[in-house]
C-alpha cells in the first residue's frame, strides 16, 4: 500500500532490548505511513512496544541495552536512522516532537517552565533569548496558561497544567509530526477532555500529523483518522478508524472492543481477553496472539502470519478472516 | 529567605549551648586531675590546692559550669590555656586562617576533580571508564592521608625537591597537604556524583530534554547536574565542617600550626580543658554555619526546597 502522499513512514522496524543476557523483542517489523495533518492511533496494551516505536522515531531509546536492529524511518524522504547525531538533533523538537506520558516527571523540576519552552525555540531557530522568551510566552497563552506564570517552576503547577506546558514545548517549533505518548493517561477525566481538545485545535491550526499512542479506544474514536492495533511488537490490524471500529477483524481487536463494558445493558461481569501477553523474550513461534486466541488452529502455530487484506480493504494479521477468499499478503 | 536565615542563626544558640554543656560535663567527670598534670608530680599539696583555687577548679560542678557558660556566652571569653596561659579564643582565631585555607583548597579540589570524574563514570555506566573510576575511588577512600602525605613528601620534596616538605611560608607549602587531604574527598565526591547522576539520567525530564534536541553535554551539565547536586552539596558541606576541625594529621605532618593541632595536641594531649572546651564550642559554631550554608545552597539549587522554607515560615 504505497501511498505517494505520505511524508512520514516507518518500514519494517525491529527494536530489541538486552537485559541480563536475554533479548527482549520489543518491536518486530512495524510499518506505518502518515500524510501531513493525519492522525494515527497506535493502540495496544502495556508493553506492546508503542512507546518504543515513538522513541525509535526520535532515536531517544536508552543508549545502553536498546538497539534498532533493522528497518527504516523516513521523514520527507530522509532516512532518520542513518542521520548523524548532530543532524538528528535538528529534527528532535523541531520537525518531530513528542508529548510524554507522565507530566509529573516530564518537566525539569529546577528550571522555570517558561525557560523550558524557550529552550526548544532557541535551539531550533536563530533568535535571541528575548525573542525565544516572547515565543515561549505566546505558547503558554496558547495552551491556556497566563504568560505571567513564565517564571514559575513545575512544582507550582497542577498535573493538567504541566501537561499543557509539555504540549507547549512539543508544539513550540511547529513540528510536522507530533508523537503523543498516552498524553492523558496520568490526568483525570475532565482534564483529559480539555487536553485532547487542545491538542486537536493546535494540530488543526498547524496541520500537524500525529501518532497518538494510547490504550484507550475512546481517545482513538475522538482524535484519530487511522488506527494501528499493536500486539507483542507487531501491528495486528491497521486501517481507517471507521474500518476498524465497524469491522474489527483480528481476534485481539475484537477482544479489545468486547472488553469495553456496554452501558446499555445490565452487565454483571467485564469481558477481559483471557490470558496474558506473551513474554517478549520468548515469543511464540507462529501467531503471537495464538495462545490467547479463541480461533487458533494448528496452522496458526506453524509460521509467522502476514498481514492479510480484509473485505473492506484494511489489513489484519490473521488467517481466519475471509475464510473463503484469502487476501494477498501486503 | 532572609527570615529563614535569621531563624536558623538563632537556632544555633541552643545548639552551641547544648554542645558546651555536654562537652563540659564529659570533661568534668573524666578521670584524671588537670591540676596534677599542670603542677607536676613534685608539687606539694599546698601548691596544688593553690593552683586548683586559682583555676577555679575547687568549685562545685554547677559552679564551674556556671562560670564556663557565663564566660563563653556572656563575655565571649573561652578562657586561657592552663599551660601557656594564652587566650584560647585569640589563639583559635590566630590559627584559623591556615586551617581554613587548607580546608578550602581540599574542598575545591574534591569538587573540581571529583564531580567531573563522577559524571564521566555515570555517563559511561558499566563501561571501562566507569570501572576504572570506581576502582580508583575505592582506592582513594581507602588510602590513609598520613601515608599518602609521607609518600608525597618523599617524592616531591625529598627526591624531586619541587615543593617544601613542611612549614607555612607560602602558598606552595599548602600544595602537598591539599593533595594529600583531598584524595579521599575526591573519591567520595566521585562516588556520590556518579550515583546521584545515574538516578537523574534515567528521569523522564532528561528524555524530554533529549527529545527537544538539546545537545548531549548540555543535557548532562545543564539539565541533569543541577538536579543531582543536592547530595553533592550535602557531602561538600559535611566534608568542609569535618576538615575544619580534623586536619590534625595533615597539620602535624606538614608542620602547619592550625586549629586541629591546637585542639588535639595542645588541648587533648595536654589535658588543657579550656582549649578542649573552646575548641568544641568553635567547632559547633563552625559546623552550624556550614550546615546553614548547605541549606541555603539547597534553596538556591532547587526551587522546591526553597518553597518548603517559605511555607514553613508561613505556617509559623
Amino acid at each position: 500500500m504505497e501511498n505517494p502522499k505520505s511524508f512520514f513512514e516507518i518500514n519494517d522496524l525491529v527494536v530489541e532490548y538486552y537485559a541480563d543476557g536475554e533479548v527482549v523483542h520489543a518491536v518486530n517489523g512495524v510499518s506505518l505511513r502518515l500524510r501531513p495533518g493525519q492522525s494515527l492511533g497506535l493502540v495496544g496494551e502495556t508493553g506492546a512496544g508503542k512507546t518504543t516505536i515513538a522513541k525509535s522515531v526520535l532515536r531517544i531509546l536508552p543508549d545502553r541495552g536498546a538497539r534498532i536492529c533493522s528497518g527504516g524511518i523516513k521523514l520527507n524522504g530522509t532516512d532518520l536512522l542513518s542521520l548523524s547525531e548532530h543532524d538528528m538533533r535538528k529534527i528532535r523538537g523541531n520537525d518531530i516532537a513528542m508529548i510524554f506520558q507522565d507530566p509529573m516527571t516530564a518537566l525539569n523540576p529546577v528550571q522555570r517552565v517558561g525557560d523550558q519552552i524557550a529552550e526548544v525555540v532557541k535551539i531550533h531557530s536563530e533568535c535571541s533569548s528575548l525573542e525565544a522568551e516572547e515565543k515561549a510566552k505566546e505558547m503558554l497563552e496558547m495552551v491556556g496558561i497566563p504568560a505571567d506564570r513564565y517564571k514559575e517552576y513545575p512544582h507550582q503547577f497542577s498535573g493538567g497544567m504541566k501537561q499543557r506546558v509539555v504540549i507547549a514545548i512539543a508544539l513550540a517549533c511547529n513540528p510536522h509530526l507530533l508523537l503523543a505518548d498516552e498524553p492523558t493517561t496520568a490526568l483525570d477525566v475532565t482534564i483529559q477532555a480539555q487536553v485532547l481538545d487542545m491538542i486537536e485545535d493546535l494540530k488543526r491550526k498547524y496541520n500537524t500529523a500525529m501518532i497518538m499512542i494510547t490504550h484507550d479506544l475512546g481517545i482513538v474514536a475522538t482524535v484519530c483518522d487511522e488506527v494501528a492495533i499493536i500486539y507483542a511488537g507487531e501491528i495486528v490490524e491497521y486501517g481507517t478508524k471507521e474500518e476498524i471500529f465497524e469491522h474489527p477483524s483480528h481476534p485481539y481487536t475484537v477482544g479489545l472492543f468486547d472488553a469495553i463494558p456496554n452501558m446499555n445493558e445490565d452487565e454483571e461481569w467485564l469481558h477481559p481477553i483471557e490470558g496474558m501477553p506473551p513474554d517478549p523474550t520468548n515469543l511464540p513461534a507462529g501467531c503471537a496472539f495464538g495462545p490467547r486466541c479463541p480461533r487458533a488452529t494448528a496452522e496458526c502455530r506453524e509460521k509467522k502470519i502476514g498481514l492479510n487484506r480484509t473485505e473492506d480493504g484494511h489489513v489484519c494479521r490473521c488467517i481466519h478472516i475471509n475464510k473463503t477468499a484469502q487476501g494477498g499478503e501486503v | 529567605m532572609l527570615r529563614y536565615t535569621i531563624k536558623r542563626l538563632l537556632w544555633m544558640i541552643p545548639i552551641v549551648l547544648g554542645v558546651s554543656l555536654i562537652v563540659f560535663t564529659i570533661l568534668y567527670f573524666m578521670p584524671g586531675d588537670p591540676v596534677t598534670m599542670i603542677a607536676g608530680a613534685s608539687a606539694t599539696d599546698t601548691e596544688r590546692e593553690a593552683l586548683r583555687a586559682s583555676l577555679g577548679l575547687d568549685k562545685s560542678y554547677l559552679g564551674q559550669l556556671g562560670t564556663f557558660l557565663g564566660d563563653t556566652f556572656l563575655h565571649f571569653d573561652l578562657g586561657n590555656s592552663y599551660i601557656t596561659k594564652l587566650d584560647v579564643a585569640a589563639e583559635l582565631i590566630y590559627r584559623l586562617p591556615r586551617t581554613l585555607l587548607l580546608t578550602v583548597m581540599c574542598t575545591v579540589l574534591s569538587l573540581v576533580i571529583g564531580v567531573p570524574i563522577g559524571i564521566t563514570a555515570a555517563t559511561h555506566q558499566n563501561g571501562f571508564v566507569d570501572h576504572l573510576v570506581m576502582f580508583g575511588a575505592l582506592l582513594g577512600v581507602s588510602i590513609p592521608s598520613f601515608w599518602l602525605s609521607l609518600l608525597l613528601v618523599l617524592l616531591f620534596s625529598v627526591k624531586l625537591d619541587w615543593l617544601p616538605a613542611m612549614g607555612i611560608g607560602s602558598i606552595r607549602h599548602y600544595i602537598l597537604p591539599a593533595i594529600a587531604g583531598s584524595l579521599g574527598g575526591i573519591a567520595m565526591q566521585a562516588r556520590q556524583t556518579r550515583s546521584s547522576m545515574l538516578e537523574i539520567i534515567r528521569s523522564d525530564f532528561i528524555t524530554t530534554a533529549r527529545a527537544k534536541g538539546v545537545k548531549e553535554n548540555m543535557v548532562i551539565y545543564k539539565h541533569a547536574l543541577r538536579n543531582a547536586l543536592i547530595p553533592i552539596v550535602t557531602l561538600t558541606g559535611t566534608q568542609f565542617g569535618v576538615m575544619l576541625g580534623g586536619t590534625m594529621i595533615l597539620e602535624t605532618i606538614f608542620g602547619i600550626p592550625g586549629v586541629g593541632t591546637y585542639i588535639i595536641t595542645n588541648g587533648i594531649g595536654g589535658r588543657d580543658l579550656p582549649i578542649i572546651r573552646g575548641g568544641a564550642v568553635f567547632l559547633a559554631i563552625a559546623f552550624s554555619f556550614c550546615m546553614l550554608l548547605v541549606d541555603l545552597v539547597y534553596a538556591a539549587v532547587d526551587p522546591r526546597i526553597k518553597a518548603q522554607f517559605v511555607t514553613r515560615r508561613a505556617k509559623k
